[in-house]
């Protein structure tokens, strides 16, 4: 069952998957070959030069985790939405079980952009000399690569699986959640003096501190590091 | 001086007269220093007052358009709204009572200083109360009073204790810097220019003196010829006949050091940050008396007044070093801790996942 | 007898114009069960309630002795379905579709496979995208039919289809059911093609069933009688009327009875009126017959 789940999931999500693959590879390869051009020309402060030119990359590699991640799960319940989930829910297996095989074949294709980030930095940082003190991390960069497009898989996935009008409550509902609890919070603040968070905060605290569900996508993203 | 002083010298003079009961000779310049330390403590008088007499003539005549109120933790006075006087209160108590022992062996340097608080709500009526009462100002704009807002109030605390040091060592020190991320702190010396820093970074400890510019800032010391004329080839290439003009000789006379500082404006090796991690460092590790010398002592190089706090300066240096290279590597996200946290939330995400039972058709 | 499938009171609704309200239905085992109505009468909906892919509000279900609120995944197990509207992946080719199909039923049979797609010659290597409508008819019915199931759930599966198609598929069904013999459950307007082959029926209008039994009485036990004179209101007539027409020309009646047999033509002798003919109706008139009795009683 799992393997067949597998094959589905390969054969839905191999083309969109495709570019994000491509770009996973190429950008740590273009981001690591630039920083070299800086400092191959750099006497005074190499060091310094070669972080410099990577930290421009450091916002695009979360972002391609999280469209990684966002496409594979999407991707994988696509035919089962065309299809209006009628197959799906007449084989003879547990729904709950089903949505678990398919979370599974579906993870295991996340590993594709993650390996394709982890080649790219290998061979990027391969003829890359380095200046004292520095280190390249391409297998820790790109198991936190790794970690972060699994938790856009998860999220999306859990989102995906329900009926369209979930996930339009779900998206709605965090809308009106953002702009009513602004007005209210403004409001109280403002005429009783609370000290309530504004709800952008709030998420915001909730998601990407620790211990929220994407604070792997903070912290240093950085290929070469100290 | 006022009468109130005169009252004070009077009194100090007469008591010991009256209870030695013999002829005491004063010397002069102890008698200055017993003069200075109460003018001290006559203008901290004078401000606590003219604070007192500010709030009420605010709360009294609507100068300030929130009720005003004042509360004093450890050595400080805060003038707030009158509403988050608790707020702040019990952040600077938490702040203050966390505070690291420099800033808390500083505190009768620290007494009389007066913060005027805003909370989010208040931050434009309280300013304004500030600017015309000319009064420290310091907003706290994050939400959640009782976290996030306890970042400025530290940063308060350690500008204040550096603001009763002397001229020099704040020259030296620059901007008191926010955060002190050891990861952050670490990448910067190893990635410091020049080759000095890097013998610094690989634990050489003059070398590590010379880059903290506790010698002064001798950008002969910090960078070799070679390297000051790669900056400038780099960086002001406009500046390179001026600049084999005066540094044609080897940098370290007069004319070129005035050159590099004031023409090229070259950046030391190490900035706030790194100065500031190895203050911190020699001074949370003095006895209060030591600190209260260093921030005294007006005569000593900057080197020597730290030698005199630290004790064995090499030995803070290595100590210092150790510390820093030894900060955990925060760029390897294979923590346990991150793994498991990631391993956890995909769970739940399976869970909700499994649990649209919403799964039927019409 | 058991029943394969077995609904007691089943409710359910779907926006302001639809209801199934205390449906029951009894489908024998080893049955074929023709299950009739006209479009809209609710019969998808009833099959969707019966495998679990939609919510009742009320009653039970059972398929081959398991709830069908709580515990299809095993009935699925031993069921075969074909849907109205195809529900297969498309972009997967025929042999992907019976590889993927198979790997969830342990009682798939991969000879008897192979040789329902060699006779229905259905293309290997050919997305289902690219099959024609007759093609994914047969697919779905090879797919059904080759994890040799105890009950056959059929919803319109010869609508659209060419008669040679119908015929092959419908023929590659009737040799599973004599062989396994397994439980057959189609769901049909086609009244024609059901009288062939069903040997139950019920029929459904605007969510209840209106009849259901064997063929048989179904089909004999209603007749047209046409009558000399009118005879007035028969409150103890041993038969059922379904309906009552004037004849014009001939200054009589026409009845349509249920449940008439020969010496009930005594009965009119008495009520001023005599049989002149009796006649045998088609299933598909007798259909509509029931029908349309159901929707003036209804009234």
């Amino acid at each position: 069952m799992f393997a067949q789940t597998l094959m589905l999931n390969w054969k839905v999500a191999r083309w969109p998957l495709l570019p994000f693959v491509l770009i996973a590879f190429g950008l740590p390869l273009l981001a690591l070959r630039m920083a070299a051009s800086f400092t191959d020309a750099v006497v005074f402060a190499p060091g310094r030069a070669l972080l410099g030119a990577l930290e421009i990359w450091t916002p695009f590699f979360p972002f391609l985790a999280f469209l990684c991640g966002a496409a594979c799960a999407l991707s994988v319940w696509a035919w089962d939405h065309r299809a209006n989930h009628v197959y799906a829910l007449t084989l003879p297996l547990p729904r709950w079980k089903y949505v678990l095989l398919k979370l599974g074949a579906g993870a295991l294709l996340v590993f594709i952009p993650a390996f394709a980030v982890l080649a790219g930095a290998l061979i990027g940082s391969s003829g890359l000399t380095l200046p004292d003190g520095l280190h390249a991390y391409p297998v820790t960069f790109a198991f936190r690569f790794l970690l972060a497009a699994m938790i856009a898989y998860a999220a999306i996935f859990a989102l995906a699986a329900g009926t369209q009008r979930t996930t339009t409550l779900v998206l709605a509902g965090l809308v009106l959640f953002m702009i009513f609890g602004e007005i209210g919070a403004g409001y109280l603040n403002d005429t009783l003096h609370t000290l309530l968070p504004a709800p952008f905060e709030l998420l915001e605290a909730a998601l990407l501190r620790w211990p929220g569900p994407f604070n792997v996508y903070g912290g240093n993203w950085m290929l070469i590091d100290v | 001086m006022s009468r109130f002083t005169y009252a004070l010298i009077a009194l100090s003079l007469l008591v010991p007269k009256q209870s030695a009961a013999q002829d005491v000779e004063y010397d002069l310049a102890e008698l200055r220093a017993r003069i200075d330390s109460l003018s001290a403590l006559q203008q901290q008088f004078q401000q606590a007052a003219r604070v007192r007499d500010s709030v009420a003539a605010a709360t009294r005549t609507e100068k300030s358009s929130v009720p005003l109120d004042t509360a004093v933790v450890g050595p400080f006075t805060l003038i707030t709204s009158a509403r988050d006087r608790e707020h702040v209160e019990r952040l600077f108590a938490r702040a203050w009572s966390e505070a690291p022992a420099m800033v808390k062996a500083a505190e009768r340097r620290l007494r009389g200083s007066t913060w005027v608080v805003a909370l989010k709500s208040d931050t434009g009526a309280i300013q304004t109360f500030a600017k015309q009462e000319k009064l420290q100002f310091l907003p706290i704009i994050y939400w959640r009073v009782d976290s996030f807002a306890e970042d400025p109030v530290e940063h308060a605390l350690l500008e204040a204790t550096v603001q009763t040091f002397p001229q020099d060592v704040r020259q030296w020190l620059g901007s008191v810097p926010r955060s002190q991320d050891p990861q952050n702190l670490r990448r910067e010396l190893a990635v410091a220019p020049g080759e000095k820093a890097q013998r610094c970074h690989a634990g050489e400890v003059e070398a590590c003196i010379d880059v903290l510019g506790l010698r002064g800032e001798r950008w002969a010391v910090w960078y070799t010829a070679a390297e000051i004329r790669e900056h400038v080839r780099r960086f002001a290439p406009d500046l390179q006949e001026d600049f084999e003009g005066a540094c044609s000789d080897p940098p370290d006379t007069e004319v070129c050091a005035r050159f590099v500082a004031t023409r090229l404006r070259l950046a030391p090796p190490v900035g706030s940050r790194i100065r500031a991690s190895f203050l911190w460092h020699v001074l949370d590790r003095a006895a209060p008396s030591d600190l209260d010398r260093f921030a005294s002592d007006t005569t000593a190089t900057l080197e020597q007044r730290m030698r005199n706090v630290a004790g064995d300066l090499d030995a803070a240096v290595r100590s210092w070093h150790s510390e820093m290279i030894e900060a955990p590597q925060q760029s390897m996200p294979a923590t346990a801790r991150t793994g498991i946290a990631s391993l956890i939330w995909f769970m739940v995400a399976a869970g909700f996942a499994t649990r649209s039972t919403r799964w039927r058709l019409g | 007898m058991s029943n394969a499938i077995e609904a007691r009171g089943v409710a359910y609704r779907a926006g302001k114009n639809f209801e199934i309200r205390d449906l029951d239905l009894n489908v024998p085992s080893g049955s074929i069960y023709g299950f009739l109505g006209p479009n809209g009468a609710g019969k998808t909906t009833t099959i969707r309630l019966l495998l679990g892919m939609t919510r009742a509000a009320g009653g039970r279900m059972t398929v081959l002795g398991h709830d069908s609120s709580r515990d299809v995944a095993r009935a699925l197990q031993r069921t075969g379905y074909v849907p109205e509207r195809p529900h297969l992946y498309a972009a997967f080719t025929v042999d992907e579709a019976m590889r993927y199909h198979r790997a969830f039923y342990p009682s798939w049979d991969d000879a008897w496979a192979e040789k329902l797609k060699r006779s229905f010659a259905l293309p290997d290597d050919r997305r289902i995208a690219k099959l024609s409508k007759g093609e994914v008819g047969k697919l779905m019915i090879l797919l059904a039919l080759a994890q040799r199931p105890e009950l056959l759930v059929l919803d319109e599966p010869t609508d659209g289809l060419d008669p040679m198609i119908r015929r092959d598929a419908l023929s590659a069904v009737l040799d599973y059911v004599a062989e396994a013999r397994a439980t057959v459950f189609i769901s049909s307007h086609l009244v024609h093609e059901l009288e062939r082959i069903c040997d139950w029926v019920g029929v459904l209008d605007h969510g209840q069933m209106v009849a259901e039994m064997p063929i048989e009485s179904f089909k004999n036990g209603v007749k047209r009688v046409r009558l000399q004179g009118s005879p007035g209101a028969l409150d103890d007539a041993p038969f059922a009327v379904l309906s009552r027409t004037p004849d014009q020309l001939t200054a009589g009646e026409t009845w349509i009875v249920r449940g008439w047999q020969d010496p009930m033509r005594q009965y009119f002798d008495h009520a001023g009126a005599s049989v002149r003919e009796v006649a045998d109706l088609d299933l598909e008139e007798v259909f509509v017959e029931l029908l349309r009795s159901s929707r003036v009683a209804a009234r």
